[in-house]
């Protein structure tokens, strides 16, 4: 698409040919077994350790007063730098799915190793009804629903707060006023109507919208009147850094009374999560 | 044998989790609850992964086997309550070229200041949430601060209108259980009428559909009686093209490039006689704003949606999620 000014924007083409669906008219039984099977592949699993599973398994649901759900690389980081470093957390879960770019499945049973693109659901030790849900894998449009979906049912509705952290990149975001890079990283939130607690940041302005993980989330929260919000940072560094996590303290601080924060994380745990925006080699290192 | 005792007033997270933790294609039972039945579980009708709602029922049948059927909809009201829609008329998208449907949908919301009465909850489409896209100059539904989803339904209650919008596009692979659950909502809510605003690629457009207007119509067998008026209005129906042109000519079949969800829609609601109307634009990518009016328009010479002005226009409220189309603001050291 190119705009008044002649420069052309990657839109991608929304018209849907027709013929694509045709071809789902008129399939035998082998490409409906076929279709059966991609799609039971690409089914997204909830593995509990061995204790979770015992509770899941005599009472149905989780206990759960907050679960924090962090997408993306900053705000994984961010968890991990100043949230589960902080104090005693252990890892209860994960969610085990296969995609074309998360090919997790030739061993779903395994625990993701660390560094790993993953899903994995952390326990507080002091407080179990707290949860933290770490996202770094790559999760496919078509398994967005399915995956908020059951990691949501598994946990009891009522009582619940859910606090999602996500990040994006500055280009994603639409303004009327020309952004530099003085103002960035900043949040913006999103809530359901079920969400009371005060605002930290501006809402999310319109025309900008959240996909991915952290919509199907909050759509299912609106849908099952789970309080739920998301605080959206938009940095105009394409890997996570110390400043873009430092964005989020903010937003975890109306949970200071159940989540604690390393006020001020060490320059070794920092740097462990910032790392790989590090050159690998050049010239100079 | 009917044995739905135990779930006489079960709530609805009950059946949810039901539905949650049973694997209802291998039609195994996993649940507590069907285990103590011990027999087979045959399922009917039952979507994995939608919200389940009033009525379900139990029965044995003479083989012995448990039979049940779980009446899902998607569509989740905002309040305790569900709107009748009983006699309305709806409107809806189809994720077309342009998305003109889609936009038309949005200035027809917009301008009738429609509140949200629910979300359609459904995980055939692309997940998406934003604040509400008619805040400001007196929107609908109140101020920036109310989450919207990729679909959800506006209700005018005088007018008799629903109007469910569509934002994201449908997963390839879940086009047809779309469709199936389209129909089956449609049917349930008791719609008078459903009209399907779509687009189709201009550029595809055959010898005959480039005369005159780029606007067309098709009607379902079941709302043939609306054929009369809507050809007073001086309306095209769209025409079939030829199968295979310059060899046979005899065989015609419907053609709706680019219209996404539309031929298929048509044909189940043709099949299934649902009232529906396809009001469609023969257009390309780009700045489709223009369509959008050229087809809301159209609509409203049928549907009298909206007064015009004695200057002849008729005064469209475009919302605020239109703005920045093209991107932020210029870099003011441009100039």
């Amino acid at each position: 698409m190119a705009t008044y000014f002649g420069e052309v924007l990657s839109v991608y083409s929304r018209a849907v040919e027709e013929d694509e669906y045709d071809d789902l008219e008129d399939e035998n039984e082998e490409d409906v077994q076929i279709r059966r099977e991609i799609e039971e592949k690409r089914e997204v699993q909830v593995r509990w350790c061995p204790e979770v599973s015992k509770t899941l398994e005599s009472s149905g649901e989780l206990q759960c007063s907050n679960m924090i759900i962090a997408v993306g690389p900053s705000a994984a980081g961010f968890v991990s730098a100043y949230v589960l470093s902080a104090e005693g957390w252990t890892q209860v879960g994960w969610v085990s799915l296969w995609n074309e770019r998360s090919r997790g499945s030739s061993r779903p049973d395994t625990v993701p190793q660390p560094g790993e693109p993953s899903f994995i659901i952390y326990q507080q030790n002091s407080s179990p009804s707290v949860l933290i849900c770490q996202c770094t894998c790559y999760i496919a449009e078509d398994q967005l629903f399915q995956c908020a979906e059951k990691v949501l049912s598994s946990v009891q509705r009522r009582g619940l707060n859910v606090t999602v952290l996500s990040d994006s990149t500055l280009a994603e975001y639409k303004t009327p006023d020309y952004l530099n890079g003085s103002g960035t990283p900043f949040l913006r939130a999103l809530k359901t109507s079920s969400y009371t607690g005060s605002m930290l940041c501006p809402l999310l302005e319109q025309p900008n919208i959240v996909t991915g993980l952290p919509a199907a989330v909050l759509s299912h929260c609106q849908v099952q009147r789970i309080p739920a919000v998301l605080f959206q940072c938009y940095t105009d560094v394409l890997h996570p850094d110390s400043v873009a996590m430092e964005t989020y303290k903010p937003a975890l601080s109306c949970l200071s009374t159940s989540v604690k924060l390393e006020a001020c994380p060490s320059v070794e745990v920092l740097q462990k999560f910032t790392r790989i925006s590090d050159a690998q080699s050049n010239l100079y290192t | 044998m009917i044995c739905d005792q135990a779930y006489a007033s079960p709530t609805p997270y009950q059946i949810y989790k039901v539905l949650t933790f049973t694997d209802f294609r291998s039609a195994q039972c996993v649940d507590q609850r069907f285990c103590a039945v011990n027999v087979k579980l045959t399922v009917l009708h039952v979507h994995s992964d939608f919200l389940c709602r009033f009525p379900l029922s139990l029965s044995v049948n003479s083989n012995y086997s448990i039979v049940y059927e779980i009446k899902l909809t998607m569509f989740v009201s905002s309040e305790d309550s569900t709107p009748s829609f009983k006699g309305f008329t709806l409107i809806l998208p189809a994720v077309s070229v342009g998305n003109v449907g889609q936009l038309a949908a949005d200035l027809i919301i917009s301008t009738l200041n429609m509140p949200r009465v629910g979300h359609f909850h459904t995980d055939c489409l692309v997940p998406m949430a934003g604040n509400n896209p008619y805040s400001g100059g007196g929107g609908s539904g109140g101020g920036a601060e109310q989450l919207s989803t990729n679909a959800e339904v506006y209700s005018h209650s005088d007018l008799r209108l629903a109007v469910l919008q569509i934002r994201t596009p449908v997963l390839q692979t879940k086009v047809k259980s779309f469709r199936k659950l389209l129909v089956s909502w449609i049917k349930s809510s008791g719609f008078s009428r459903t009209v399907l605003l779509s687009s189709s690629h201009a550029h595809h457009r055959d010898d005959q559909q480039l005369h005159g207007t780029a606007l067309r119509y098709l009607l379902s067998p079941a709302l043939q009686d609306a054929e009369k008026s809507l050809k007073e209005l001086g309306w095209t129906e769209l025409e079939r093209v030829c199968a295979f042109p310059g060899i046979n000519d005899s065989e015609k079949r419907l053609y709706i490039p680019g219209g996404g969800v539309t031929k298929g829609l048509y044909t189940d609601c043709c099949t299934e006689c649902v009232p529906l109307a396809v009001v469609l634009l023969f257009c390309s990518e780009g700045d489709n704003v223009p369509d959008t009016f050229t087809l809301t328009n159209h609509l409203n010479d049928w549907l009298h949606l909206l007064e015009k002005t004695p200057q002849g226009s008729t005064p469209w409220r475009v919302p605020s999620s239109w703005r920045l189309l093209f991107g932020s603001g210029i870099p003011p050291l441009l100039f």
